[in-house]
């Protein structure tokens, strides 16, 4: 498929569907998702038009692309019905829209641009909201992301040096990295779960800093980067493990398993980069499927207090496995996609640094042992009454099959995706490599 | 076909057979129509039946055709001079005695648990999990790899977990789950580390690079004696955290909580004795340095004697197999330090057969116990120890409380005040929320 125009249709085709005013159901949105899914995975590398280059499609966002589209239509396919309206449905096609357009560009200005409108559908599903602390959180942080994003745009069309610092700002303050953390696990405890995913996972920042950063920035903020990305899963996978707030353990497992991504991007070996690039798409898609069986358990038992058994694995056996196997592939465990990002970022991290090597696996030691005591917690104990059913139905059970056939057929036959990866770290690190303004 | 070919077949078929009744029954119980229970037991009668016989075959060849190592690739993935991950079986004198054992075993034990768990709710959870052993456990005998040893070796540690919680409605038994995975977790975590340090150590995970050409157990390994002592290390705690050696025995009383079936494989037979093969796999390292089988050494006649004295006070039969076992396992732990490689296999497949029996007849033994005492018409007194000496071994020697008092408490705590701080933070900038 010539990519030259059939990339920007479907970028149009996205942000038509984000338009205000079109009758939205379920059914509808999810033909409309899985159109775009099929056609994504036809697209090859290019750039549109071709001598500027404001779109791009390379080996780095190849895959981001049919990423985002497959988190969403897994989202839409999970949204629980009580939550289910019109106005839930077009704040998450908003979101797509903006971030595949954010995953397609490469050019400062206009990736500040989409970097602010991808907060649009976030705002706008919180815009009734009666949760006023939460709005000011995420004001002043990822307010202050944009603020930093465009003082960063404005600064290379300077040719300041600081317009790096003011990157590093704006990508430390979206990815919820220590000390600028502390929006995440308060938009994940009283926010709308299926919005903070669709505006997480994806990870715009970890883009941000490959097209931004890598090759351009020096070394010395890079390695600031990554010590933080590092601190970061640290402190993610510590508040997750001394937490008994299911939602707040999930914002930590988040927090810790989605910045070791940035600490292998930052890292200088090939090893660790291809290790944070797989890691990406294998942490994104585990992290979706284990927070989309958090919402459904939330849609179906309410809050729940991890320092107590709640039972239910009898009655919801699918559901219980499901997330065990989601979290434990967010782990790295073997046969999952996840075991071999994490294997590549341990070897690469420790041949840079052994003590980082050794904090990566702790980090994810945690994570493990998080894991399978939510998974006691949640599904054992004495078998408890509920009023809703809690088996999965149908359209969940798609969505969890979809996201475990990603990351088990990619686990167990990872060649495609390993040398595409390869490819995206050779691109990025190229002696070629420019940004134009 | 040649012999060598015959051989890696059967060892390949092994796997297959596991991985094929693991992906059947966890799709059956995937799409919500599990097999009915006969269904279930013949599957597994057939796949550990033929096992058996394929491990047979497979040793069978072996001899014949004159006991030289055999490799097969399972593939490999790689990047350009950075990267390699390559999944190697290989068959060997070490390996062989260890697959026959563990597939007549999984075929015993899942013969008396048909019966044993007949009716029981999670009756396809445990033979699921059970293929799932039994496939980490053969993968982890044939792995011609670090890489590949890595992946059977966290299956283990995830089976044993889960069937140790497997009694899930109660909170005893899943909370031991979590504290048996805990200690796994650490002891994986050095695993790893040793084989991220082999690979740059030697630039391959395959044994043969860095344990040395040649037969087991006539191999000189590669690597300096400071490399060997240093990756020696890490693969020893990896080795004691599954083979419940000091100072990771406290797991072991708590994993008595699982389905007895489950206990005699996991700790009577197979996990017990994975971290003596695994010492025994890597024991070109022992050889190349003396710190290393000193500790070993060490370690392993302390966990004797340390399960001898625990073992002695125990008032439950289960407990008392599970340190009776300890006991062996420290000694064959203490064999290997010294220097003996041929006696440790012995030992351990004659401690799993007879242990694993003796597990599979707990429930009836005091039945049993009392019939033989009504027969000879004595009644035996129980052994007499100092009071003083008592306490002590029945609290396992304060192993338990001093790891809870010195790491996971504070480090609970740790947690803890990152979270109250995180909180303060939002409190004092954002306003406090009405709770």
């Amino acid at each position: 498929m010539n990519s030259s125009w059939w990339h920007p249709a479907l970028l149009v085709i996205a942000l038509a569907g984000a338009l205000p005013g079109l009758p939205r159901s379920r059914p509808g949105c999810l033909l409309f998702l899985t159109g775009l899914l099929l056609a994504s995975l036809g697209l090859r590398p290019g750039e549109f038009p071709q001598s500027p280059g404001w779109l791009v499609l390379d080996a780095l966002n190849l895959w981001l692309l049919p990423y985002t589209l497959l988190l969403h239509l897994a989202i839409v396919l999970c949204i629980p019905r009580s939550q289910l309206t019109p106005q839930s449905l077009h704040h998450l096609q908003i979101s797509l829209a903006m971030d595949l357009c954010f995953f397609s560009l490469r050019q400062p200005l206009l990736l500040a641009i989409f970097w602010c409108l991808s907060h649009l559908g976030l705002v706008a599903s919180l815009w009734g909201s009666p949760e006023k602390r939460l709005k000011k959180v995420l004001i002043t942080f990822l307010g202050g992301g944009c603020l930093a994003f465009g003082l960063g745009t404005w600064g290379l069309a300077q040719g300041s040096d600081w317009a790096y610092w003011a990157f590093i700002l704006a990508i430390l303050l979206r990815k919820a990295m220590v000390p600028f953390h502390l929006w995440l696990p308060e938009l994940f405890e009283k926010g709308p779960f299926g919005q903070a995913i669709a505006f997480s996972a994806p990870q715009l920042g970890a883009y941000a800093s490959v097209r931004l950063l890598t090759g351009q920035a020096n070394q010395e903020l890079l390695g600031v980067l990554g010590g933080l990305a590092l601190l970061t899963a640290l402190h993610g996978a510590c508040l997750a493990f001394g937490q008994n707030q299911f939602r707040r353990v999930y914002a930590g497992l988040f927090m810790g398993q989605t910045s070791l991504v940035l600490a292998g991007l930052q890292g200088q070996t090939p090893q660790s980069v291809v290790g944070g690039l797989t890691l990406w798409l294998s942490g994104g898609v585990a992290l979706t499927g284990l927070g989309l069986c958090v919402w459904g358990l939330l849609a179906r038992r309410g809050s729940m207090d991890l320092s107590q058994f709640h039972g239910g694995y009898e009655r919801s056996p699918l559901l219980a496995n499901a997330y065990l196997v989601f979290g434990l592939a967010a782990c790295g465990f073997p046969a999952t996609l996840g075991f071999l990002g994490q294997d590549l970022l341990l070897q690469g991290t420790t041949l840079e640094h052994p003590h980082i090597g050794v904090l990566t696996a702790v980090v994810t030691a945690l994570n493990g042992i998080t894991i399978l005591r939510t998974y006691f917690r949640l599904f054992c104990g004495s078998p408890q009454s509920y009023a809703i059913s809690q088996s999965l139905r149908p359209r969940e059970r798609l969505a969890m099959l979809l996201l475990l056939a990603f990351l088990i057929g990619f686990g167990l036959m990872p060649r495609a995706l390993l040398n595409s990866r390869y490819q995206a770290y050779q691109e990025s690190h190229g002696p070629s490599r420019t940004i134009s303004y | 076909m040649t012999g060598a070919e015959l051989c890696l077949t059967c060892a390949l078929g092994i796997l297959a057979l596991q991985a094929g009744s693991f992906l059947l029954l966890g799709a059956s119980i995937l799409i919500g129509r599990p097999l009915s229970e006969l269904a279930t037991g013949r599957l597994m009668a057939w796949t550990y039946g033929s096992c058996f016989l394929l491990s047979l075959i497979t040793a069978l060849s072996f001899w014949c055709n004159g006991q030289d190592n055999l490799s097969l690739s399972l593939g490999e993935w790689t990047l350009p001079q950075s990267y390699e991950f390559h999944g190697v079986l290989r068959v060997d004198a070490l390996a062989l005695p260890f697959l026959v054992l563990a597939t007549l075993l999984c075929g015993v034990v899942g013969r008396f648990s048909q019966k044993y768990l007949h009716r029981e709710p999670g009756y396809h959870r445990f033979f699921l999990l059970l293929c799932l052993f039994g496939l980490g456990d053969c993968l982890t005998l044939l792995a011609g790899s670090i890489e590949t040893l890595y992946v059977a070796w966290e299956m283990l540690g995830l089976t044993s977990a889960l069937l140790i919680g497997f009694f899930h409605q109660r909170p005893g038994p899943v909370q031991n789950g979590l504290y048996t995975f805990a200690i796994y977790r650490f002891c994986d975590l050095c695993l790893a580390l040793a084989a991220v340090s082999i690979y740059h150590l030697a630039h391959t995970g395959d044994f043969a690079s860095f344990l040395g050409q040649g037969n087991w157990p006539h191999q000189v390994t590669t690597l300096t004696p400071r490399a060997a002592t240093w990756v020696g290390l890490l693969i020893l705690v990896a080795a004691l955290g599954k083979a419940a050696q000091l100072p990771f025995s406290g797991w072991l009383r708590r994993a008595m909580e699982g389905p007895t079936p489950s206990t005699a494989i996991f700790y009577g037979a197979l996990s017990v004795h994975a971290g003596a093969y695994l010492l025994l796999r890597f024991s070109p390292l022992l050889d190349a340095s003396m710190l290393l089988s000193a500790i070993t050494f060490l370690i392993g006649l302390t966990t004797a004697l340390w399960g001898r004295a625990v073992g002695m006070v125990q008032n439950d039969v289960k407990c008392s197999l599970a340190f009776a076992s300890l006991t062996q396992v420290g000694l064959i732990v203490a064999e290997i330090g010294l220097g003996f490689r041929l006696l440790p296999i012995v030992h351990a497949v004659g401690h799993a057969l007879l242990r694993s029996i003796q597990f599979l007849r707990a429930p009836s033994l005091l039945h049993e116990l009392h019939q033989l005492h009504r027969a000879i018409g004595i009644r035996p007194n129980p052994p007499v120890m100092a009071p003083g000496f008592y306490r002590a071994p029945l609290e396992l020697f304060y192993l338990e409380a001093w790891l809870e008092r010195a790491v996971v408490a504070p480090f609970l705590s740790l947690c803890r005040a990152l979270r109250r701080t995180d909180q303060k933070i939002l409190d004092r900038f954002f306003g406090v929320e009405p709770r």
